[in-house]
């Protein structure tokens, strides 16, 4: 365990080293070719542009180190949020409580998916492909198809929008990316000084030799996907507080782009590989991507060509840098 | 050997016999004589699957009535009336979720009543699945309704379908997007969304008539979708005659995602910023462009026109927020539909294109019944 750990740490530092300079790069790149990439205003768009799909790919990146994967987060949100406002509007419980027992659903629906791939053994990307489309069904089927609006809850959406910042700084950073930065140092946390962390890495190194050596692989597993599912809730309630209703048609697709930022951020498809710093990173990589290219005009089509390509092109990075060592 | 050779004759006969009895609806076949009867009227009706035309057989169903053709749209609307029989009638739209088409199934829901009918209502998750909904489509003309309203997704994409249909002596009823077909009995849906784009250029120049350059940037849905491209390029070919008029940029939104139309508002803003007027091409992406400028707090700062309706623009238009939507009138599509094939299937005439039409709202007339009547929530 050890060893596995010391090997780790160096590389690791390395490779978040080189996202973090591609992802400068890229920031260089488009405040030169645009005045208007580089305002303040702009960065509080893209930091807000983040938040879902960051908080969705810290749930992905831990799954994926414990060497599984997870494509349900998309309508898993979804589900959570139509949950939410159900709660919230139809039972009329208080808007915390409402929240928090939306994350909660998101919770059980990672425990589900974790206790069908831990004991029953069913392949991850087979148990989350099902679990993607009962959860979409479930939102439009709990939803009557229809978006629920959070009208009647007051200043529902200064969670993600409102600036406490704004009021003592004058500068509108939205409440919400503090938000994501303190899930993103919980869960860092979580993955880096504790036995969660340590077991899901050597999971997701070698399952057998970690099973071997005594862990309870069933158990962690669990607890890696019961995490994803409540980062699908906390993307939720962003969701909802940024459109202020619970729309059952979006949030699928959403775990694509999630996957994609986990990559970028040097997570590896077959496990043992990643930190949520990484991730966070390669969340950023994709939104400043977008916006920028947005900001130039290029037209929509090439900007998903263009993303695309950056996936790739880290992998593809990251294997170059493996066989240098 | 003998003993699976036997069992596999068995199941053979189950499997034609349950296909038959799926094939033949209603008419519980008779056991003993279905296998062979079945198994080539299967084969007649896979001879008609193939679009040739060569046995054009005529619909079974005599008491079907006629079509009044006409090269124009008409705006005359159809009434309802109570159906002689009990029709099948099947709905495939273009979507489920937006309330667009909630609001299509509604005015179907409205008309089936009154009708004193019963339908089946079905659509696709979004409006890129073209072939999903071809798919749909193919089961329900194997499922013989007595007529089908479709919302196509792609005009071209449906056509073997449709051909099928008709040798089947299925009469169908096209909503929202026409086809360049006339297989289909009537054509019910907003005509010239063309017109839509061009009322905004034409709104655009009313509203700055004399500034020296109006920058306009527009949110749209896709790039495919014929709502969706006649709108854009009707009004980027309107704009040449208002030299003031600056189209600057287009964002699409994948399909009218909220979030993505939002996220492309605020780029654009930040890109232009002399920026006066946001278009949002349909209804998910002007509420994105609304929740965009109320995130940054330019509420006031921009003209904003939209298309369709729903609760979030009808509230941003009551308080000043959207200046004003083209509403079209999803809800009228859809009653029109079960009416007039309601009135076909019942021996009656109609009308070959139906026009419900566009219908500016903004605060001014907002509260009025004729807008009241076709904006949803």
């Amino acid at each position: 365990m050890n060893t596995n750990k010391k090997t780790t740490i160096a590389p690791g530092v390395l490779q978040k080293a080189i996202i973090l300079g591609s992802l400068i790069l890229i920031i260089i790149i488009f405040s030169l070719l645009s005045p208007n990439f580089l305002t303040l205003s702009n960065i509080g768009g893209i930091l807000l542009a983040t938040t879902v799909n960051g908080i969705l790919s810290i749930g992905i990146t831990y799954v994926m180190i414990g060497g599984g994967c997870d494509i349900s987060v998309g309508t898993n949100m979804t589900l959570c949020g139509v949950m939410m406002a159900v709660f919230a509007i139809t039972f009329h419980l208080p808007a915390v409580l409402s929240v928090l027992l939306g994350i909660l659903v998101g919770t059980v629906v990672g425990i589900v998916n974790g206790f069908m791939i831990a004991k029953c053994k069913v392949p991850p990307f087979i148990q989350t492909l099902g679990m993607m489309m009962i959860c979409k069904g479930l939102a439009l089927v709990i939803s009557g198809a229809k978006p629920i609006y959070m009208d009647d809850i007051e200043n529902y959406q200064i969670i993600a929008t409102g600036s406490v910042i704004q009021k003592i700084t004058g500068i509108n950073i939205p409440n919400g990316i503090f938000i994501m930065i303190g899930i993103t140092i919980v869960a860092s946390f979580l993955l880096n000084k504790t036995i969660l962390g340590r077991y899901t890495f050597a999971i997701g190194s070698n399952e057998e030799a970690a099973r071997l050596s005594g862990v309870n692989v069933v158990k962690w597993k669990l607890i890696g996907y019961a995490l994803c599912g409540t980062m699908s809730g906390f993307a939720a309630w962003f969701m909802t507080a940024r459109l202020n209703s619970a729309q059952p048609s979006t949030g699928a697709g959403y775990e694509m782009d999630a996957i994609a930022a986990c990559i970028i951020g040097g997570a590896s498809m077959s496990g043992g590989e990643g930190s949520v710093s990484g991730t966070i990173i390669g969340a950023f990589v994709m939104s400043v991507l977008i916006n920028g290219l947005r900001i130039m005009s290029v037209p929509s089509e090439w900007q998903t060509v263009v993303t695309g390509a950056v996936v790739i092109f880290a992998v593809y990075l990251d294997t170059l840098r493996k066989k240098g060592k | 050997m003998k003993k699976k050779f036997v069992s596999m004759l068995l199941s053979a006969v189950l499997v034609t016999m349950a296909l038959a009895g799926c094939g033949a609806g209603g008419n519980a076949p008779e056991s003993s004589t279905t296998p062979a009867a079945e198994s080539t009227e299967n084969a007649e009706s896979a001879e008609n699957v193939e679009p040739s035309g060569e046995t054009d057989t005529a619909p079974a169903d005599n008491t079907q009535g006629t079509v009044k053709e006409s090269a124009e749209p008409t705006t005359e609307l159809a009434e309802a009336e109570p159906a002689k029989e009990k029709y099948q009638i099947a709905c495939l739209t273009r979507g489920l979720y937006h309330n667009y088409h909630q609001s299509v199934k509604a005015g179907l829901d409205a008309a089936a009543k009154d009708c004193g009918i019963e339908y089946t209502f079905q659509g696709t998750e979004n409006e890129t699945q073209v072939d999903k909904q071809v798919e749909m489509l193919s089961t329900i003309i194997d499922q013989k309704p007595d007529a089908i309203i479709l919302g196509p997704l792609d005009s071209e994409a449906v056509m073997p379908q449709l051909e099928r249909a008709k040798e089947a002596g299925i009469p169908v009823i096209i909503i929202d997007q026409p086809v360049d077909s006339d297989i289909p009995i009537c054509t019910i849906t907003t005509y010239g969304h063309a017109n839509g784009g061009i009322f905004m250029a034409d709104k655009i120049n009313e509203l700055y008539p004399n500034e020296e350059k109006v920058q306009v940037a527009m949110i749209a849905s896709d790039q495919y979708s014929d709502y969706s491209v006649q709108r854009r390029d009707a009004f980027i070919e309107k704009i040449k005659d208002y030299p003031q008029i600056e189209l600057v940029d287009i964002q699409y939104s994948d399909g009218g995602d909220q979030l993505k139309a939002a996220d492309g508002t605020k780029a654009i803003i930040e890109a232009y910023p002399d920026l006066k007027v946001i278009i949002g091409s349909g209804e998910g992406n002007a509420v994105g462009v609304l929740n965009a400028l109320k995130e940054l707090g330019k509420e006031s700062e921009y003209t904003v026109l939209g298309f369709d309706s729903g609760k979030v623009q009808l509230e941003a238009i009551a308080s000043g927020t959207e200046f004003g939507t083209e509403a079209s009138f999803p809800y009228m599509i859809g009653y029109q539909g079960i009416v007039n094939a309601v009135r076909y299937l019942n021996g009656g005439e109609i009308n070959s294109k139906i026009d419900t039409g566009y219908y500016w709202v903004d605060k001014d007339n907002l509260d009025t019944p004729e807008a009241q009547l076709r904006v949803y929530e």
